[in-house]
């Protein structure tokens, strides 16, 4: 019975297969996170459109401040950026432009969630103050999820750039975190632009 | 049946239907025609009948409503005939017992295109038949009868009763529905607190009563009598209770019981004297 | 030359291995209530002087248990040796898939995608219980007019506890068990892609049981299972907890989904091509997708939910800008796809068991194949006809009448590829057949019940009303669980290496279909007559009815306890099942009951597809490499015997 009591996992499955197999698992995470912005982004238009009660923005309800938005999303898509500076890196073997490129991504991210910080603690709104309120405030929210769970990923893969566990050979994992920082980047953006249709 | 022609020769041509009855394939096709015969007739007598198990009709809608179910009805039936017909003559004819090892194999007959193209070709026609069925239906149950002017209500819901009010009789508020027959009738349902749903099963109509949003729904009531108004949509603890009765009086009755709750026929109510 | 993809600089040692091995289901329940009672407490200390600090309490408190069961589980020991750099060894990998640890593995964050698949089975069977207990207190009460035993608060909660739990129930009933523990091996594999991932869908799920049951410790909630806003607002902390629940729910059914998904594309056996994939796994994939695109909505509307209830927000509240349609739309995109994610797997297991109980190739077999893609396509084009009398857009009541009837066509064509399949084969009236037969009598009620609904006018008449309780219920219980049940008998054998007793299989078979017709057929009178749904009390006129209702549901539940009785001790006692008791063709057949830990020895290489019955020269697969005698094979039993 000996040939049976061995369990092959993942590294009896070609490498090339298992890498195959988790770009597309991150791919279809992506999507359903896809489709839950994309029912933030319906709800934010419709709620608008039907301006119930006139309290989509009822008077004396200010907006939040539109430079904070665009701030943090730009530093989350500089941090993008700068990872993705790191991940041609390591794509051509240059361990040390992914470290710089990861780190500094990292604490770009850093810098975006302790400006979201700070933008929750300074906003002129609550919940209460009506839809468009409401709607800021719960897309800030899982902006900020997704950052948190930006950094503890980009922690992860810049630890294991420092340990020495990504080369050109194993690059996988580096791109499946960049997959990831895009997309929080993608939405960062997109939904800053809701900034645009306020009133 | 001696060709002199240049006909085919006798054996080749078909034999008479008699004759094809009694082979093998026949015999299954005689079998399942039965069973299927038997079947739609059954499912045609239960679908003519059970409109009737619908409450009492009390409007021209809800006398739509009922044909409507009719005519599904007996459109479904050679259908569910024929799968279960099917089914079940499959059952009967080749049952093969229960034993601990299966019988063999049967004929490997992985498909058949001209009856894929037959059902699908049927069911997209049947489809298309209920679709325009429907969409007529909804037609003309959302038209208000060209002529008299309707009468229009104003339905509130709000946890757990109804309220009405007769803007267009001066401002009348009942606990209770009264409509005169004959006259198209048009509710506009809100709600003051969460979701109700103003529902007269008689009368086939049901509308929504939101919060801060006046929906609408029209009919015309067809017979006299008292009947139901029920909440059909769970609003909490008393929702089974949220209930009242809705009369259809002659018009003549309908203008004296306006009088008698205070209001004017057939006069609009001052801005503002309606809840809303 | 490094096989894996990660280079170790160095023979690393094991990392998790301390406390991964020590960490299982009751350290996860210990971590999970302490850190629960400790989030109730300061949130109350915190919180306690808001409008909203009950609930803001309570779901501080469902969270504290929610992380702590996970953390206590050992969840997450292999995500933060991830981000450590610390990788598993093969112990790690053999401990984590249960090796040598016996029942303890059930108990456990395990991998093997078969212990996974058993665990989904009693946690099925489990919350299959608890929304069938409801049941039986909701017909009890409805059984005579009047509030006689739970008033019109509690008895709104048990509709709704019974709704939610019966849908969870359903939805993971076949793919949790048999989409996990069959799947992999029918493709020929020798576990899913991500077996870690698998083990943390179920245990995500199973924290979300409790914190159902905690809905009756927090007052109930008043909705219903649709959880309709404003009366969501109004609704003591249950409500709160309902949220956490679902959002976790999506979670678990995302991660299983995605997981079933990559493992059906990548790693079916060589020679496997689409056209000769099973139809089980076609339909499982299909409804993984689909799961994984709709149920987010109802992720937003519960946030939304619960933001509204414990922040004050505005999303569902009028007077603040909010509309209740925003709910009704998030919860129907969701909702409709949803009975299909329900219906597709029922549908499949029926649809793959077919051909080996009438010994006949699967008719039509791509036309079931563009059924159930059509089906899933539509079905993310229908919702608004849940909303029809909403008052939400009256102007697209024609177009999403026009695509809820197109729905029929590709169900049709389910239809008739079962029926063609049946028809001329050679009938073996084993009890999975019995299960074919009664998916085939209640679905097409079902089936053509929905037809009525989708008509405009009709539907003004007949929703809310018992009319589209009974119709649900035909296509949900009688339909999709009837065919999890079939899917049962079926794969009881292959899981437990014993056949399920057919006697009291047979008469819980009949007790439960008589039940079932009794009780839907008596509630489509007493809908037709213009009973209201979810209601305690009603007037006389509807008394007999609800009491055949009540009758026929207690012989379902005589029935579905017989059913128990029959898994139980068939499972202990029963009689030794081989390899292949049905004599099927698909891969899980060629290996034995129950399979060894990697499935099988040599994967095999597939050359046809496994509806090859009345063809000799048609083989699903040319190599199956099962040795004559391992384990559960019935002595004897040759190579040749067992070829496809």
């Amino acid at each position: 019975m000996s040939t049976l009591e061995h369990k092959p996992e993942s590294h009896h499955l070609p490498p090339a297969l298992v890498a195959h197999q988790q770009r597309r698992a991150v791919l279809f995470f992506i999507l359903a996170d896809a489709v839950f912005f994309a029912c933030l982004l319906f709800s934010y238009f419709y709620l608008r459109s039907l301006n119930v009660n006139d309290a989509w923005l009822p008077d004396g309800v200010p907006t939040a401040a539109t430079w904070q938005v665009w701030l943090i999303t730009g530093v989350t898509v500089l941090s993008a950026l700068a990872y993705r500076s790191a991940e041609t890196g390591i794509r051509a073997g240059q361990l040390s432009r992914f470290r710089t490129g990861a780190l500094g991504g990292l604490v770009l991210v850093v810098v975006a969630i302790a400006l979201m910080i700070y933008q929750a603690m300074t906003w002129p709104i609550l919940m209460s103050d009506g839809s468009y309120a409401s709607m800021f405030i719960v897309m800030t929210g899982v902006q900020f999820v997704h950052l948190v769970l930006l950094l503890i990923v980009a922690i992860g893969i810049v630890n294991r750039g420092m340990k020495g566990l990504l080369d050109d050979g194993n690059v996988n994992h580096a791109v499946l975190v960049g997959y990831f920082w895009y997309w929080v980047a993608l939405t960062a953006v997109l939904a800053a632009c809701t900034t645009f249709f306020v009133h | 049946m001696t060709p002199d022609t240049d006909e085919l020769p006798v054996e080749v041509l078909r034999p008479p239907v008699r004759e094809r009855l009694r082979t093998p394939a026949g015999k299954i096709a005689a079998g399942v025609v039965v069973v299927f015969v038997v079947g739609t007739a059954v499912l045609l007598v239960f679908g003519a009948w059970w409109p009737n198990l619908m409450p009492t009709t009390a409007s021209d809608t809800q006398d739509a409503v009922k044909t409507t179910m009719l005519v599904f009805a007996i459109s479904a039936a050679p259908v569910m005939a024929l799968v279960w017909g099917v089914a079940y003559y499959s059952l009967r004819h080749w049952r093969r017992g229960s034993g601990e090892t299966p019988p063999e194999d049967g004929p490997a007959l992985r498909g058949n295109n001209r009856v894929a193209i037959i059902w699908l070709v049927v069911s997209s026609v049947l489809t298309a038949f209920l679709l325009i069925w429907g969409l007529s239906a909804l037609a003309s149950t959302t038209t208000l009868a060209a002529g008299a002017k309707p009468e229009i209500i104003d339905v509130t819901g709000q946890q757990w009763v109804w309220s009405f009010s007769y803007p267009e009789d001066g401002g009348v508020s009942s606990a209770t529905l009264v409509l005169p027959k004959d006259r198209p009738v048009v509710f506009q349902v809100t709600s003051t607190d969460v979701i109700h749903s103003f529902w007269l099963p008689e009368m086939g109509i049901k509308v929504d009563a939101n919060p801060s949003v006046t929906t609408t729904v029209s009919t015309t009531p067809t017979l006299l009598g008292t009947f139901n108004v029920r909440c059909a949509e769970l609003c909490g603890l008393n929702h089974s209770y949220m209930q009242t009765t809705v009369t259809v009086v002659s018009a003549d009755d309908f203008a004296a019981w306006v009088k008698s709750q205070g209001g004017v026929p057939g006069q609009s109510a001052p801005a503002g004297g309606t809840n809303g | 030359m490094a096989e894996s993809t990660i280079v170790r600089t160095e023979a690393a040692p094991t990392s998790g291995g301390g406390i991964m091995r020590r960490l299982n289901m009751w350290t996860g329940i210990a971590l999970g209530v302490v850190l629960a009672a400790v989030a109730y407490v300061v949130g109350n200390l915190v919180w306690g002087g808001n409008d909203q600090g009950e609930d803001q309490a309570v779901i501080a408190a469902e969270l504290g248990w929610v992380f702590g069961f996970l953390i206590g589980v050992g969840a997450f020991v292999a995500p933060v040796n991830w981000m450590l750099g610390r990788d598993l060894t093969h112990d790690d990998e053999m401990f984590l898939a249960g090796k040598d640890q016996g029942t303890a593995r059930y108990f456990r964050f395990t991998t093997d995608h078969k212990v996974v698949g058993v665990q989904y089975l009693v946690l099925a069977m489990t919350t299959f219980g608890v929304g069938g207990l409801l049941a039986m207190m909701i017909r009890t009460e409805l059984a005579v007019p009047g509030e006689k035993l739970f008033g019109g608060q509690i008895y709104n909660s048990l509709v709704g506890v019974h709704g939610i739990v019966m849908i969870v129930s359903t939805i993971i009933m076949v793919v949790g068990p048999w989409g996990n523990f069959v799947m992999p091996i029918m493709i020929g594999a020798r576990d899913m892609a991500f077996p870690r991932l698998n083990a943390l869908s179920f245990w995500t799920l199973f924290p979300a049981v409790p914190i159902f049951l905690s809905i009756a410790v927090l007052r109930g909630i008043p909705t219903g299972w649709v959880a309709y806003a404003p009366l969501s607002d109004q609704a003591p902390p249950g409500m709160d907890a309902f949220a956490i629940a679902i959002i976790l729910f999506v979670i678990s059914a995302g991660i299983g989904a995605v997981n079933i998904i990559v493992t059906a594309l990548t790693m079916r056996a060589r020679g496997m091509t689409w056209n000769r994939t099973p139809i089980f796994v076609i339909g499982v994939v299909a409804t993984s997708l689909l799961g994984l695109i709709a149920l987010p909505c109802f992720e937003v509307a519960m946030l939304y939910t619960l933001l509204d209830r414990s922040m004050a927000g505005s999303f569902f509240v009028p007077d603040q800008g909010g509309s209740q349609w925003l709910y009704a739309n998030l919860f129907w995109l969701m909702g409709h796809p949803e009975v299909y994610v329900i219906l597709i797997p029922g549908t499949a297991a029926v649809l793959e068991m077919a051909p080996v109980f009438a010994r006949k190739p699967l008719f039509g077999a791509r036309l079931a194949v563009i059924g159930i893609i059509a089906l899933v396509a539509l079905s993310v084009l229908v919702w608004a006809h849940h909303m029809f009398v909403s008052g939400w857009a009256p102007t697209l009541a024609g177009p999403f009448m026009l695509t809820t009837e197109l729905i029929s066509i590709p169900t049709g064509l389910i239809f008739l590829v079962l029926v063609g399949t049946i028809w001329r084969g050679n009938i073996w009236t084993r009890l999975p057949m019995l299960f074919i037969y009664g998916f085939l009598w209640n679905f097409m009620i079902g089936g053509v019940t929905g037809i009525f609904l989708s008509d405009v006018p009709a539907d003004n008449e007949l929703h809310g009303a018992l009319f589209v309780t009974a119709h649900f219920h035909y296509t949900l219980l009688g339909g999709a669980m009837i065919g999890a049940m079939g899917a049962l008998v079926y794969w009881f054998p292959k899981m437990t290496g014993r056949m399920l007793n057919e006697r009291p299989g047979t008469v819980a078979f009949w007790a439960v279909m008589i039940g079932f017709n009794i009780t839907f057929l008596a509630m489509f009178y007493n809908g037709l007559a213009g009973m209201p749904r979810r209601v305690a009390d009603y007037p006389p006129q509807f008394a007999v009815g609800n009491m055949i209702s009540t009758l026929g549901a207690y012989v379902i539940g005589i029935g579905m306890l017989v059913f128990l009785y029959a898994i139980v001790s068939s499972w202990r006692s029963g009689k030794p099942a081989g390899a292949n008791p049905w004599h099927g063709k698909t891969l899980e057949w060629f290996v034995p009951s129950p399979p060894p830990l990697e499935n099988f020895e040599v994967l095999p290489v597939v050359t046809g597809d496994p509806y090859g019955y009345g063809e000799p020269d048609t083989r699903h697969t040319s190599h199956t490499g099962v040795p004559a005698t391992v384990g559960g094979g019935t002595p004897g039993e040759s190579d040749e015997e067992v070829q496809a």
